[in-house]
């Protein structure tokens, strides 16, 4: 079929699905993308200058606090809602996590970040077509999930104020397996900085990848970071002077299979072993690769407080 | 037709009567001028035996010290190393203007006689606050040399840092205690660097002792043999896949190389191209000094970053710019306040440790203004009024780019609070702009003041009450790209100055110090006329090397699904 034809289609296929009130779920085939995008590129993203000026009452309409004046600033008109975004899963391709995660974390409103518009588009249409055929049964149900397009890698800190988040999921990101491209990997030195800055003290970065260079990458960047540098090792980071804590402790998690024993206990611990269970077995590149047979590496990373000033040592 | 100065720089020596020294770059030429009197004091390299200079730098500089760096952590058999981008010596760009092209006829003449190439352009000059050093930094190699500026104005060429740079440095400036210089680059990372570094030094005793650490990492980087880290597993597609046998089947495959990070430290990063570094004390709830690091990028955002040693610790972050930021600066007496301004129509005036926005100030209505007086009165001499009133409507769309803002204390006997004049200057107007700020955190716009010429950097002479700007005299006013015609104006000056008088809070051509000055550049021009000139910048480049940065503006891209 010729590129012309197979737009045409597209664009058929997704006016008819919204026409038909979306309740049936999308079909991926409509929305495929290539799998890599250049995080340094441009693109034509839309985002908020600050944090305080993103309207979020599209994302969560059911979420939208009642009784109160739009708040207007700087010539934009922001609706308030009752509970701030805490959970953001960057990079979240097709939306199987944000799925899986709705019904698990009903009290916190999450958001997936994805910079392909065609992938975006799906998982928009998929909570929607989700939420209508759940509005009867139970209409909390997929309201505190939402997706839309961004490049985290520059724009984070312009949906995020400091230590909005509980959560963070890098699932499956794009291994950039030669060196040159090292830089375009979502983990790096730098990029720590910014999710800690993002991320609450006691909030967590969850990793998966079938990669094992990767893993081991991605692990070293978080526990070296704020303790031998910024840089890793082979980054020319800035040696630790006296400090011997990072700004990330890697947790202990239960083996594959195992996350069961560790929900029972419940707590804290329990919350990760559910989670961790979750990127396992509900990411749709997790699904990929158990039926490929392949191994999936995971780490999962504590913030901890922000270390004192030199001036208050 | 001489070159422009693209940067100038006030150095003020501590314990020196005199009020220090002024640096021009001038293409590859760094000239030192009297502050006081604006006489012409040294060039660096010495324009006299210019080659013969370049050449035995080179044998100290390169020749010794820096081969054995550069061959350490290279291997024979590796793939050559990336090749250095430089502007070939031919000049393939269009000039229209007759002085150019003659200019560099007869530097391809010279140039091909003298098989030393000049270095390309400074593209940024920073001083320490002591005045003891400068640095300058050539962008085409990502070169970053540091002088000593002797009280004579004499400049001694102390380190040349050329491989240590992974990418073009953007920005560069030295924390508060003048020890380490900060080096924001094309990539959005900062470094930092000694100020005087012992790299050289301890190079020449085969690396033993300081630089043992990268040695080993660089020997156990060496053991490691590369594996592919993609499996039969990860990668699934046909094409992909055959790329994975194939480097399964090669088996001693080199490790992949390591960049040598000799002497600089990386900070923290960006992802985007990194404008603007700032380094800021404040004095802590203790009372201690705290310091902060201040980045700008293209992508809008001002990071507030922790100082050395916990750079990696974002405190905040200034969002409200709409377009690349070009420029910050923070007021020594006002230390909380942050002026950015860039691609944007306006200033911002910023409380920085809140992250507060205080004020917007346009600026655009102000180049209008200016723009409609000045050019519009000129015009109806050329042509019909329908022309003038053609052009000056599209004209009066062009967008501005902020290209510096300065801040000067005015210290007035009455109060013991100065004020502070803020300086801005855009890119391709010949205009120095001045606003007011007082203790209240107000700023008030004051005056434009038009000068002859597009002004391109600017510098401030604090215990002068005066600035110093360079100005371009290869363009026209209030173009980027238009050549000037020097034969009907007559000659340009390429440098003003401008002293503020207390009593009546006015700019006044700083008449004492401009004539010698403007002396003094001819001079240099002229001596600069007989030597090989192949590392200046003409024509295309010229306009990049002055006017770089409304080229960092975002463009609609227009195939944005295929990414």
């Amino acid at each position: 079929m010729t590129a012309a034809g197979k737009r045409q289609k597209r664009e058929d296929y997704r006016k008819t699905h919204k026409e038909e009130g979306n309740a049936e779920l999308p079909k991926k085939k409509f929305y495929r993308q290539r799998a890599h995008a250049n995080p340094f590129s441009d693109h034509r993203l839309t985002y908020p200058a600050s944090p305080a000026l993103m309207d979020w009452s599209s994302h969560y309409p059911a979420f939208v606090a009642p009784d109160t004046q739009s708040v207007a600033k700087d010539h934009a008109v922001v609706k308030p809602l009752t509970k701030p975004v805490t959970v953001a899963d960057i990079g979240c391709g097709f939306g199987g996590l944000l799925v899986a995660l709705s019904p698990l974390l009903p009290d916190e409103l999450i958001l997936g970040l994805e910079i392909r518009t065609q992938v975006t588009e799906y998982v928009e249409d998929r909570i929607s077509a989700l939420r209508s055929q759940y509005a009867d049964r139970s209409p909390r149900l997929y309201q505190n999930i939402s997706c839309l397009r961004a490049n985290t890698m520059k724009f984070l800190p312009n949906f995020f104020t400091r230590g909005q988040l509980s959560h963070i999921f890098l699932c499956f990101p794009d291994p950039h397996f030669k060196a040159r491209k090292h830089k375009a990997r979502i983990v790096s030195g730098t990029l720590c900085a910014e999710y800690a800055y993002v991320l609450r003290p006691g909030g967590c970065v969850y990793t998966i990848t079938d990669v094992e260079e990767l893993g081991e990458w991605m692990r070293s960047r978080f526990e070296a970071f704020g303790n031998s540098g910024v840089g890793g090792e082979d980054e020319g980071g800035e040696t630790g002077e006296g400090r011997t804590e990072g700004m990330f402790e890697t947790i202990e998690l239960p083996e594959e299979g195992k996350e069961g024993e560790w929900v029972d206990e419940g707590g804290q611990k329990g919350l990760v072993a559910m989670l961790v269970r979750c990127i396992r077995e509900e990411t749709e590149e997790g699904k990929k690769v158990t039926r490929n047979g392949g191994k999936r590496f995971v780490s999962v990373f504590r913030r901890r407080e922000d270390p004192a000033w030199p001036d208050e040592i | 037709m001489s070159h422009p100065y693209q940067c100038v720089l006030h150095c003020h020596q501590a314990g020196q009567v005199e009020s220090g020294i002024l640096v021009f770059a001038s293409g590859p030429y760094i000239h030192t001028l009297s502050a006081q009197n604006g006489r012409y004091l040294s060039t660096w390299p010495s324009l006299e035996n210019t080659t013969q200079t370049r050449s035995t730098g080179q044998n100290n500089g390169n020749g010794l010290e820096v081969a054995q760096l550069k061959s350490s952590p290279q291997d024979d058999s590796e793939r050559p190393s990336k090749r250095q981008k430089l502007s070939p010596a031919r000049d393939e760009s269009c000039s229209s203007s007759a002085e150019i092209v003659v200019a560099r006829d007869s530097d391809n003449g010279e140039s091909s006689n003298s098989q030393q190439p000049l270095n390309p352009p400074v593209i940024k000059l920073a001083g320490t606050s002591a005045g003891q050093h400068v640095i300058a930094v050539t962008g085409e190699d990502k070169c970053i040399r540091v002088f000593d500026l002797a009280a004579t104005g004499i400049l001694t060429q102390l380190s040349e840092r050329q491989d240590t740079m992974p990418k073009r440095p953007c920005a560069i400036i030295l924390t508060p205690d003048d020890s380490t210089i900060l080096c924001a680059d094309k990539f959005g990372d900062v470094y930092s660097l000694p100020l005087v570094g012992q790299v050289f030094e301890t190079a020449t005793f085969n690396g033993i002792d300081a630089n043992n650490t990268s040695r080993t990492s660089d020997q156990k980087h060496k053991q490691k043999p590369f594996a592919p880290s993609a499996t039969s597993l990860t990668v699934h597609t046909k094409g992909n896949r055959e790329a994975l046998r194939q480097q399964q089947n090669i088996k001693n495959l080199k490790a992949e190389k390591k960049v040598s990070n000799l002497d600089h430290k990386l900070l923290l990063g960006h992802v985007s191209l990194l404008t603007d570094v700032a380094c800021v004390t404040l004095a802590s709830p203790s009372h201690k000094p705290r310091n902060y690091i201040l980045s700008s990028d293209r992508d809008e955002h001002i990071r507030i970053s922790r100082g050395v040693p916990q750079a990696h610790i974002i405190e905040g972050y200034c969002l409200g710019h709409t377009e690349f930021i070009t420029k910050l600066c923070v007021p020594t007496v006002y230390p909380h306040l942050l002026i950015s301004g860039g691609g944007d129509d306006y200033l911002i005036l910023w409380d920085w440790p809140a992250g507060r926005m205080l004020q917007q100030l346009d600026l655009k209505s102000l180049v209008a203004n200016l723009r409609n007086t000045k050019l519009g009165a000129g015009k109806l001499f050329k042509g019909s009024a329908k022309v003038k009133d053609a052009e000056t409507e599209v004209d009066i769309a062009p967008r501005i780019c902020v290209s510096n803002i300065q801040a000067l204390e005015i210290y007035t006997e009455l109060s013991g609070h100065p004020r502070v004049e803020i300086i801005v200057t855009c890119e391709g107007v010949p205009a120095l702009f001045t606003f007011t700020l007082g203790m209240n955190a107000q700023m008030q716009f004051s005056a434009s003041i038009h000068t002859e010429s597009n002004v391109i950097d600017v510098t401030i002479l604090p215990n002068q009450s005066s600035v110093i700007y360079s100005m371009d005299t290869c363009h026209q006013a209030f173009s980027t790209d238009a050549s000037a015609d020097t034969g009907k104006q007559g000659p340009r000056s390429l440098v003003g100055s401008l002293i503020y008088d207390t009593d009546s809070k006015t700019w006044e051509e700083n008449q004492a110090l401009q004539a010698n000055l403007v002396a003094a550049t001819r001079e240099c021009a002229d001596s600069q006329l007989h030597v090989p000139q192949a590392g200046a910048a003409k024509g295309k480049s010229l306009r990049e090397l002055l006017y770089g940065l409304e080229s960092l503006r975002k463009r609609g891209s227009e195939n944005e699904t295929d990414v």
